[in-house]
């Protein structure tokens, strides 16, 4: 019986082993069964257990989520919505920036038109939810114009003043240098609206200006949906290369006051960033601007009183019993003689999906975060497309765990040769087995390379290059792989 | 059944010491390696380890039978040749 000790204990756990990968055990109330039942049962929910890690994709949830390195996600949350911030409600670890606080340009004197929005960003509470999500997060801030100062006739030639005097240049720049040192804000989202026709040298020159004066930080134009007055030329947007790091492109409210349709058409978007690309402006630094909020018609009208409305606002209204446009570009609803055009989960996700990742934009610039809130419990949310397109999806375990058993694989095709002298004398002698040989150890090692390099996440891919340069077509694995992961 | 189990084990419980002495090795590397290459895999539990250390114990037999199976075709060759 001793002898067998050793093979009768090797059984016994086998059998437990298929054993626990069964159905759970019952209580037998049985003298002695009681253990034995607490053990198969360990062992069934451990090997349950590692079936489960092997096989799944993603186990965190969406506060726990991180963005892909090549895409960025800019969000502004306008001032007022920073006041009435309610904490621990935004999954703020998916957004590489946001622009807190609105530096509304006085074009007389170059002070700000609304101190209380300029100093929007000093809220303790909302930076410290940002970065306490997303401590890698940058915060900029808005300087622009809404092109409401003075009347229309007037506009062009308050502009025109303005860029012409440089001592209102320069004590903008003290202003804001004031404002970026108190706040620790690391870079600007410059939009001056409605610019006068010819402006866009002048406007240039006063871009280079701002960034010979802040070098340190990251400046982002926002770039009107139509360029109606001409100024963005190749010209102009070739000067911008090296002062400009990304652009934003509004891609929304293309006409008012024709007839309804969704607030953002994937047909218009389409050829308003190809039209800007034509100018000389990379896909890869444009950000797709993204309202999370809808527009009200009245009849062929914008609505008077309230054109535009929040997401949540018009989701509550709608009672979510809308209909989808044609186009899947966004969806609608009607009461009391007003049509309400917005966009959903699933509009967004089919912009992300044919938009910002077929053309490979650098990402999303989210107008009005707060006007659409995070509930853990609703199923619906306008986070999840974001999760769904930019997030990054770790592998599966069982490619790490294939790769790992392949490599025994090699090493033993290897030892073999070291351990032993006749396996050694054999390929000395015969070439074919040499060769032989020779195709099974590589061809062990190309599909154990496979394995490896669908682990890899893109930040990890540089110290890969190697291996990438050896085998090009990994490459394609590659990215056929993430798309199925 | 027994009599044809009984060879397999014991040709398993050859090594088996030292399978289970380096599997030990083997597990942190695979875990190490797992966590080092990818972040992402921070978040699974303890099952990571018993994972790895299954994969390293049937990793060690693997090299085992391999280089042993190399070793058969070759001296069954070189007896073919040899009649």
């Amino acid at each position: 019986m001793r002898k067998y000790s050793i093979h009768i204990g090797i059984i016994v756990l086998i059998m437990m082993i298929l054993l626990g990968c069964g159905k759970k055990v019952v209580n037998t109330k049985q003298a002695g069964h009681h253990i034995t039942q607490r053990v198969v049962n360990y062992i069934r929910k451990t090997t349950r257990r590692i079936s489960t890690e092997l096989r799944k994709q993603d186990s965190l949830v969406i506060e726990q989520r991180r963005l892909k390195n090549e895409v960025y996600v800019l969000a502004t949350e306008p001032s007022w919505n920073i006041k009435s911030y309610v904490p621990d409600k935004q999954p703020f670890n998916l957004v590489s920036g946001m622009v807190l606080g609105e530096y509304d340009v006085n074009l007389k004197d170059a002070s700000a038109r609304n101190p209380l929005a300029t100093w929007a960003g000093l809220n303790g509470e909302y930076l410290s939810q940002v970065q306490g999500n997303n401590s890698s997060a940058e915060v900029f801030i808005h300087l622009g114009t809404h092109g409401d100062f003075g009347r229309s006739k007037q506009q062009e030639k308050i502009y025109k003043d303005f860029w012409d005097n440089d001592k209102l240049g320069s004590k903008l720049s003290q202003n804001l240098k004031r404002v970026l040192d108190t706040l620790t804000v690391t870079g600007i989202v410059i939009d001056f609206e409605n610019l006068p026709q010819n402006t866009g040298k002048k406007y240039m020159s006063f871009l280079e200006e701002l960034n010979y004066d802040f070098p340190n930080h990251t400046l982002i134009l926002k770039l009107p949906a139509k360029d109606k007055n001409k100024n963005f030329s190749t010209e102009v947007l070739t000067g911008l290369k090296g002062i400009i790091d990304r652009f934003i492109v509004k891609a929304y409210e293309f006409q008012e006051g024709k007839s309804p349709e969704p607030i953002a058409p994937i047909s218009k978007i389409n050829s308003c960033i190809q039209g800007y690309n034509d100018l000389g402006i990379p896909f890869e630094s444009m950000l797709l601007e993204i309202p999370y909020y809808g527009w009200v018609w009245e009849g062929n009208n914008l609505d008077e009183v309230r054109p535009f409305l929040a997401h949540d606002t018009l989701m509550s209204l709608s009672n979510r019993e809308y209909i989808r446009a044609e186009t899947e570009d966004g969806v609608y609803f009607e009461r009391e003689g007003k049509s309400y055009w917005f966009d959903d989960e699933e509009t967004l996700a089919k912009k992300y999906r044919d938009i910002v990742l077929a053309k490979k934009l650098g990402g999303i610039h989210i107008r009005g975060l707060g006007y659409h809130m995070y509930k853990p419990t609703s199923k619906n949310s306008l986070w999840y497309p974001i999760d769904k397109a930019f997030g990054l999806n770790p592998p599966k375990l069982v490619y790490p765990a294939i790769a790992f058993l392949l490599m025994f694989v090699v090493a033993g095709i290897v030892l073999s040769v070291v351990w032993y002298w006749k396996v050694r004398n054999e390929l000395a002698k015969n070439r074919w087995q040499f060769a032989f040989y020779m195709i099974g150890l590589i061809l062990t090692s190309i599909v154990m390379a496979c394995c490896l390099i669908v682990v890899i996440p893109p930040i990890g891919t540089a110290g890969s290059s190697l291996l990438l340069v050896l085998f090009p077509f990994l490459r394609r694995i590659k990215s056929m792989t993430n798309r199925w992961l | 059944m027994f009599k044809k189990i009984i060879p397999l084990i014991d040709k398993l419980k050859k090594g088996l010491f030292q399978a289970l002495l380096y599997g030990l090795l083997w597990m942190w590397i695979f875990v190490l390696f797992v966590k080092e290459y990818n972040p992402n895999f921070e978040v699974i539990d303890n099952s990571v380890y018993i994972l790895g250390y299954f994969l390293s114990v049937i990793g060690i037999y693997i090299t085992r039978g391999i280089a042993g199976m190399i070793q058969t075709w070759v001296e069954e060759d070189m007896q073919t040749q040899r009649n």
